[in-house]
């Protein structure tokens, strides 16, 4: 990794310079055949002619376009993209001139942030990763991808994107550098942003694109200093700004994992969209500079990103599954020890969910498909599971476990006192391994039921959650504005399920308005730390 | 010539049939793959018509079109004597194309399955999406 280095200004510089030497890159302007010769040069001459290829995917106003691929073999044909689009526009006037009418055909698009940028991040990473591979060949094989026509909709993308499903061609992961040149203040201070997937946009690839973003921002960490790396979708945001916005969205339609990171863009939490600062010359001819630093920076963090993705075995990235926004919420990842497969998680959790709420299973009969999407649930199985009766979603479980090898017998049992129901009878089964899934003792507080109780009345309230089996002792306390109180735990705690314990608690609460709920394993210090609320009327 | 009752499919190739990954080089065709399902489609597609090829291009050659058919085995289902190839100056590629197979008065008889010759056009999925690209 420490070649990663070699992602440099200057290489950034050297690179950016084939892509601007066209005065426009519109697909309409002729300079698109001119930057789609160079850069296609450039590419072959880091990759190889027999691996340097163009890819013809339209025509406008009689001249063919095409994406450029230039590929490192690796030892699958199983495939890292790392992409950016060559082309550009500039229909906005330079900011403080006055209107003007643009003609694509002749005016200058320079596109030097949008997305020359990005471009020569995808050859700088080009360079440095053909080095890497030859001190040791990538285990997944590694495409850069430039595509054409972003600006009319993505046009190059999809086509390839599409291209690339009717040969079933397995895509691990996409990296987008859109827009990587621009810092609002001297650079190395603004933050860059990586975008994901939101779960309301693309659910099917939702977690695993989620998954790829929290990478390339742990390896932002790793090759600089300077970065600081924003995620997105927002938290508690189930959309991002950015979906459908770049090449990235042609591999979620297909339900691949693809991150896009860009420059600073799109408004924080609570800012308004109308105070943003963004770059000015977005989409105009001026837009001609290139913060080379910064640029050095992201291609050397999605560099590096995608590398550790290809040099992986693990298949980190191969299954969609609900994570950080939006969806219910889910224990800490199982760690995939000594090679040997876990079960599908989307199935467990649903089984746990299904067993343990009946409005769920209501819900779910009534095919109340948001709730579905948003758990991203995905072909076979949402089909399954909207034509469900219980039997056959523990059917499917089991299938699920056989053909990932797991055994069933061992697994069920390492899970104390809970076993996997095979009639169907509702209240009686589980899946769960709940104790080898919280090691740290950390509780995390899902739900309170009811949610609303009278004040001034001693009241007893079940709480779900997380962790509870980690202890002995489980504290509960309630918090409105300072004001904390205890609530007594009374019962046993039941660790019926895997995603959800239960604990009963007595509290009598004099305040109306919101209680938060808190909860802790009496050896450990931290309360949880989730927004739970009791409303005390 | 045709029967009153032919009907005739003509077909492109690059995106219809399958995908060209044109070699820096310049050799057009040099890596041409048919999609998988193509040539089962055409089979069946060439029982009830006619297939011929009608190719728009600006710089393929008809041997580059031969090559590409031969590799892929796909000059089968093809009539030999409908590879037409016109460059994008044509007027009305569709027009010549009718009265290569006699069937200028009845042009219900004949499908085009390929690109847009003269225009870009977002994808179906994109077009419900309010937002730009960037």
């Amino acid at each position: 990794m420490a070649a990663l280095a070699q992602v440099n200004d200057a290489l950034i510089e050297l690179y950016l310079n084939v892509c601007l030497a066209a005065e426009s890159r519109h697909v309409k302007h002729t300079g698109n055949d001119q930057a789609t010769a160079s850069l296609a040069t450039a590419l072959e001459q880091i990759c190889g002619s027999n691996h340097t290829f163009l890819h013809t995917f339209g025509q406008v106003d009689g001249r063919n376009l095409y994406n450029i691929e230039a590929e490192i073999q690796g030892q699958s044909e199983e495939t890292v993209i790392i992409g950016a689009h060559l082309d550009s526009t500039a229909p906005y006037p330079i900011p403080g001139s006055s209107s003007y009418s643009y003609r694509p055909e002749e005016d200058p698009a320079p596109g030097a942030d949008d997305d020359a940028s990005g471009v020569a991040g995808v050859l700088a990473a080009a360079f440095v990763l053909k080095v890497l591979s030859q001190i040791t060949e990538p285990r997944r094989t590694i495409r850069f991808l430039l595509f054409n026509a972003e600006e009319q909709g993505m046009l190059g993308s999809q086509a390839y994107a599409a291209d690339l499903k009717a040969f079933n061609v397995s895509v691990a992961a996409m990296f987008q550098m859109d827009m990587i040149g621009w810092v609002s203040e001297p650079y190395p201070t603004g933050p860059f942003e990586v975008h994901g997937a939101g779960s309301r946009d693309f659910p099917a690839s939702y977690g695993s694109s989620n998954d790829l973003a929290d990478l390339v921002k742990a390896t932002a960490g790793e090759v600089s200093t300077d970065l600081l790396p924003q995620l997105y979708p927002l938290p508690g945001k189930d959309h991002d700004p950015a979906a459908v916005r770049s090449d990235h969205a042609s591999f979620h339609y297909h339900d691949w994992s693809a991150c896009m990171v860009a420059e600073d863009l799109f408004p924080e939490a609570g800012q308004p969209a109308s105070i943003k600062p963004k770059n000015p010359a977005y989409h105009s001819p001026g837009d001609l500079s290139v913060n080379k630093s910064f640029a050095a920076d992201v291609a050397r963090a999605v560099a590096g990103a995608a590398w550790k993705v290809a040099s992986s075995d693990s298949a980190i990235v191969s299954r969609p599954r609900i994570s950080r926004n939006g969806g219910p919420p889910v224990p800490p990842p199982i760690q995939d020890e000594g090679g040997v497969p876990m079960p599908n998680k989307f199935l467990v959790e649903f089984l746990a969910e299904w067993i343990r709420d009946p409005d769920f299973r209501c819900a779910v009969l009534h095919q109340e498909l948001t709730k579905l999407q948003q758990w991203g649930l995905i072909g076979p199985q949402r089909l399954v599971l909207l034509t469900l009766d219980e039997q056959t979603i523990l059917n499917q479980i089991r299938q699920e476990f056989a053909a990932l090898g797991v055994d069933l017998d061992k697994l069920k049992q390492e899970i104390s006192g809970i076993t996997i129901a095979g009639t169907g009878s509702g209240s009686t089964g589980g899946v769960a391994a709940a104790s080898t899934m919280y090691p740290g003792g950390e509780v995390h507080v899902r739900g309170v039921t009811p949610v609303t109780i009278a004040a001034n009345l001693q009241r007893s309230i079940m709480i779900r959650g997380q962790g509870f089996d980690c202890n002995d002792q489980t504290e509960v306390k309630f918090e409105k504005g300072g004001v904390e109180e205890d609530g007594t735990v009374i019962g046993a705690i039941a660790c019926d399920i895997d995603i959800y314990q239960r604990v009963t608690v007595q509290v009598k609460l004099t305040e109306t308005g919101s209680w938060r709920v808190k909860a802790r394993n009496a050896a450990d210090p931290d309360w949880s730390t989730e927004n739970v609320i009791l409303t005390v009327t | 010539m045709s029967s009153a009752s032919q009907q005739v499919v003509f077909l492109d190739l690059v995106r219809a049939l399958g995908v060209e990954l044109a070699a820096w080089n310049g050799e057009r065709m040099a890596r041409f793959a048919s999609y998988p399902e193509v040539p089962a489609y055409l089979e069946e597609l060439g029982r009830n018509a006619r297939l011929g090829l009608l190719v728009v291009d600006p710089n393929l050659e008809t041997e580059d079109i031969e090559r590409a058919l031969a590799r892929t085995g796909l000059d089968r289902f093809i009539d030999p004597l409908l590879h037409l190839l016109y460059r994008p100056e044509d007027p009305n590629p569709f027009a010549r194309a009718l009265r290569e197979v006699g069937l200028e008065g009845a042009p219900e008889r004949a499908v085009y399955v390929g690109r847009r010759l003269r225009f870009l056009v977002r994808p179906r999925w994109l077009r419900s999406h309010k937002s730009t690209t960037l």
